[in-house]
């Protein structure tokens, strides 16, 4: 049987915020500008709004079936094989996700700290370290998110407000970025931007109740949404928007124009750390959501052995991206435009599924 | 060859984890309450008793306990009234001869003491009356049992075998030399009392028994080692400690195998949660106050003959950070004392790594100024900074572990005068920076002020993995160590509690983690020990505050 552990509300919320905010760190908020303009700030905002939504009908799916996870819920729904579909496609959805946020990491890290260092390198450095602590288990992940967490969002908020010198109002203008259609379309779509919250549903059973899984999805959304547009606002300003474009890291270069007298130049240290930390474990909670989707549909009771296989597969898959250009303009362009797809659309099928069985249940009772 | 194979052999195939965790639930304490208090020590043997015929029972006592071969035993045979054969049989400098002479011979061999008994009733009861009106000892017991006669006698008792009883009087009559109650070593306080535990486990008991004057302090004596059978003494409050963790105790310490335990230290290693990782998962003290302090929130503490300390379970990280003295200080010290620790330990365990990663990796993070002085000192360098640093390491290793081997006042005027000397020539000849020395004398002070032994000299040896990471990715490999070393960490339990409550898991608030919250504002007992009761103080505490003028309402 798969021992997962249990984990509090506290520890959920940590996690999945920790999960969803990393990506601000990353080429994500630079292309978010290049679409909407300065109207990124509360883009995010709609995106989070439409992602609630999308987990409304994920948490109506769990109701339906109390004491199960995603995985068993899609089965008992739609049928063993419409099940197995989309159990596949979210598993390998995550672990594409997850291998692009290791090289985009990887593509980021050489670009402003490592730049001699090989990609090859720091992604191998990346993934054996996820499948070594993938081995103790899904509990003390969340634990850890639960033990940092304060921690990181302490040293983000010291980022965000130690910049608050460079900070000019008038860089917000235009109000509605590109125009408010285009604003509120993209909102719409990048919704995926907080599709990390259906590790909850994947990790149902170690949380106590669909009570908790609620109230932690939408807190850990909600909280992730005000803390990513923080970001986008603070960037946005700090820097011209026809130049936060450019940037690999906009947060990165943010961080990087601090001045506080002489010795308090700089507070890329800082950022350096929260970076990546919360990447890391990121990453490490989305792996092993993956393998342990891989587990529950094949019934295979015990993840271990299968951890190696799948760290080579995500090792394997960092590497196929060409260059940084691939990866942000080609990957991550895919996952945030239709990451919605694997992530929201199957649960809705899933719910109407379940609710015309349970009608024709009680009717032909 | 054959190792290796089969070591390759475990890790292509698939073997599944047999292991069972004890977790610590809520609800399961009655019946946890129950075992514990009627089967924890069974004995399934029935072992060789006495026989009625004294000279059979000799001759056992000489061949079990090797005499005359074993030429410390002593077996002193006597004849009650001229008539009775009787023997007794202890061992030399362990039993206490005062007692044996004084207390127990002279008694026996003044015929009037047994005369008017043999008159009435021939022989009777002659043991039961031997030990109410003979013998001017405070405790003895009878036995009929070889194996816990031979026991007691390793242990420094007496055994009086009387002709014609299948059963013998096992006094007490320990005597060997100890050593006094002297202030602790490794726990010093300025405000609270010098007492500190010694290696007897009697005197040490005393010790707690002196502050916890309840009835509800149970001590339970287990025999460890199956060749030294050394005492452990369990310690728990019957009506606080959740019993669950009391049979989990006894049940580890009950079920090792080995020859010899020598001392707490070793028992630590057998029955902790996981042996294999660095961070302490039992808490060692030798002051009497701390142990009791522990065993009122509900924890166990356990004791071995011959060892100064008490090892208390189940334990979180926070309490590693806390020294004795916390308790006798107000709660605004103690808490900056929390947090400096908090901090010392990151800076022993990272600032080599830091200051590696900046001057290999990161250079551009650094403040002008300081990249000014740093380059500048380390500009006739002719070694790379990470053999630099981990020269400097070693060398401060050295220079403690030295501090340690050498005897007294000598070992310190070593240190300071090695550290000194060493440092002072090894910048003149250009072989490190003043600023390498600078970081590693942080770091090695830095260390000094973490409490915990154990927890230090874990942060100490990680201390060289961050180095290493360091030194191949800056930044981005001390935070794979954090990560790593952050995750195993939070796996770790201590007797199915996990080490980072009440903070991760999170539990119900408790007032006396990082933050010290004032004593009278401290109710509760860990949540995440269960205990039976949760309460250690009343609400308010100080009740006095609710009286107006001095008088009740």
């Amino acid at each position: 049987m798969i021992k997962e552990g249990k984990i509090g509300q506290s520890e959920a919320i940590h996690l999945v915020t920790i999960a969803i905010t990393t990506k601000v760190f990353f080429t994500s908020p630079a292309a978010l500008m290049k679409i909407v303009g300065t109207s990124g700030w509360y883009v995010t905002l709609i995106s989070a709004a439409m992602a609630m939504l999308g987990f409304t009908f994920i948490y109506l799916l769990l109701k339906e079936f109390p004491d199960r996870d995603l995985i068993e819920a899609y089965e008992k729904s739609v049928g063993r094989l419409m099940g197995f579909i989309f159990s596949l496609s979210l598993g390998g959805f995550i672990l594409f996700t997850t291998s692009i946020r290791v090289r985009e990491f990887a593509e980021v890290l050489k670009v402003y700290t490592l730049p001699l260092s090989p990609p090859s390198f720091i992604t191998g450095i990346f993934v054996i370290t996820i499948a070594a602590l993938c081995f103790l288990g899904f509990e003390p992940i969340a634990r850890f998110a639960r033990l940092v967490g304060y921690v990181l969002i302490f040293a983000f908020l010291v980022v965000i407000l130690s910049g608050i010198k460079n900070y000019e109002i008038h860089r917000i203008a235009p109000l509605f970025g590109y125009g408010l259609g285009k604003t509120i379309l993209h909102g719409m779509v990048r919704s995926s931007g907080y599709g990390e919250v259906i590790i909850l549903a994947v990790m149902a059973k170690s949380l106590q109740g669909t009570q908790h899984i609620k109230k932690a999805g939408f807190l850990s959304i909600g909280l992730s949404g005000i803390l990513i547009s923080l970001s986008i606002l603070a960037y946005t300003l700090t820097f011209h928007y026809s130049v936060a474009q450019e940037f690999t890291s906009p947060m990165y270069e943010l961080a990087g124009l601090i001045r506080y007298g002489r010795f308090f130049q700089r507070f890329d240290p800082i950022f350096i750390f929260l970076w990546s930390i919360s990447t890391f474990i990121s990453a490490l909670v989305f792996f092993y959501t993956s393998i342990s989707i891989y587990c529950k549909i094949f019934r295979i009771q015990d993840i271990r052995p299968i951890i190696l296989p799948f760290a080579v597969l995500l090792f394997a898959l960092t590497m196929i991206g060409k260059d940084s250009e691939d990866i942000v303009i080609g990957h991550v362009h895919i996952i945030r435009n239709y990451g919605w797809l694997f992530l929201f659309v199957p649960p809705v099928i899933a719910l109407i599924a379940a609710k015309i069985r349970k009608k024709g249940l009680i009717e032909s009772a | 060859m054959a190792g290796i194979f089969k070591n390759l052999n475990s890790f292509f195939t698939y073997k599944a984890n047999q292991r069972e965790e004890f977790e610590l639930l809520e609800g399961a304490d009655e019946k946890a309450s129950q075992e514990n208090n009627s089967a924890t020590h069974v004995e399934s043997a029935i072992e060789e008793r006495l026989s009625k015929d004294i000279g059979v029972n000799l001759a056992k006592i000489k061949q079990q306990l090797n005499v005359p071969k074993n030429q410390d035993i002593l077996i002193r045979e006597f004849k009650l009234e001229e008539k009775i054969g009787a023997f007794i049989v202890f061992i030399e400098e362990m039993a206490d001869g005062t007692t044996i002479n004084d207390f127990i011979l002279r008694p026996l061999l003044m015929p009037e003491h047994t005369a008017e008994y043999l008159k009435r009733h021939k022989k009777g009861e002659l043991i039961d009356y031997i030990w109410n009106n003979v013998l001017a000892i405070n405790q003895a017991k009878k036995e009929k049992e070889f194996r816990n006669i031979i026991k007691k006698v390793l242990d420094g008792g007496t055994a009086l075998f009387i002709d014609g009883y299948e059963e013998c009087l096992l006094i007490e009559s320990q005597g060997y030399e100890k050593r006094g109650i002297e202030a602790p070593k490794t726990e010093n306080v300025i405000r609270g009392p010098h007492e500190g535990f010694n290696e007897n486990l009697r005197t040490n008991i005393s010790l707690i028994r002196k502050i916890v004057r309840n009835e509800d302090l149970i001590v339970e004596f287990l025999p460890i080692g199956k060749k030294s059978q050394i005492s452990c003494a369990v310690l728990y409050m019957e009506k606080v400690t959740n019993p669950n963790i009391v049979k989990e105790v006894k049940r580890r310490i009950q079920n090792i195998d080995i020859d010899l335990v020598m001392g707490a230290g070793v028992l630590e290693e057998m029955i902790a949660d996981q042996p294999y990782r660095m961070l302490p998962q039992i808490l060692t003290t030798e002051r009497p106050d701390r142990a009791a302090i522990l065993l009122i929130v509900g924890k166990v503490i356990f004791m071995v003959e011959g060892t100064p300390f008490a090892s208390a379970v189940p334990i979180n990280f926070w309490e590693c950070l806390r020294s004795p003295e916390d308790y006798f200080l107000k709660w605004h010290a103690a808490t900056f004392l929390r947090i400096l620790r908090l901090f010392a330990l990151l800076i022993t365990l990272l600032l080599p790594g830091l200051y590696l990663a900046l001057t290999l990796f990161h250079q551009e993070m650094i403040p002008t100024d300081l990249l000014a002085a740093i380059a500048f000192s380390r500009e006739n360098i002719p070694f790379p900074a990470v053999l630099e640093l981990v020269m400097m390491e070693l060398a401060f290793e050295f220079i403690r572990e030295d501090g340690l081997r050498v005897p007294g006042i000598l070992g310190q005027t070593l240190g300071i005068i090695g550290a000194l000397i060493l440092g002072q020539a090894a910048v003149s000849a250009q072989i490190v920076s003043p600023i390498l020395i600078i970081v590693v004398a942080v770091g090695g002070i830095a260390s000094f002020a973490i409490p915990s032994y154990e927890l230090s000299f874990s942060i100490r040896l990680l201390r060289f993995g961050f180095i290493f990471l360091a030194a191949i990715a800056g930044f981005y490999g001390i935070s794979a160590g954090i990560i790593l070393l952050g995750v195993m960490s939070v796996s770790i339990k201590s007797f199915g509690v996990p080490i980072f409550s009440p903070i991760a898991p999170k539990t119900r608030a408790n007032q006396d983690v990082i933050a010290s919250l004032p004593v009278f504002m401290q109710k509760g007992r860990p949540d995440a020990l269960n205990p039976l009761d949760r309460k250690k103080g009343g609400n308010p505490i100080r009740r006095w505050m609710q009286y107006k003028g001095g008088n009740k309402p």
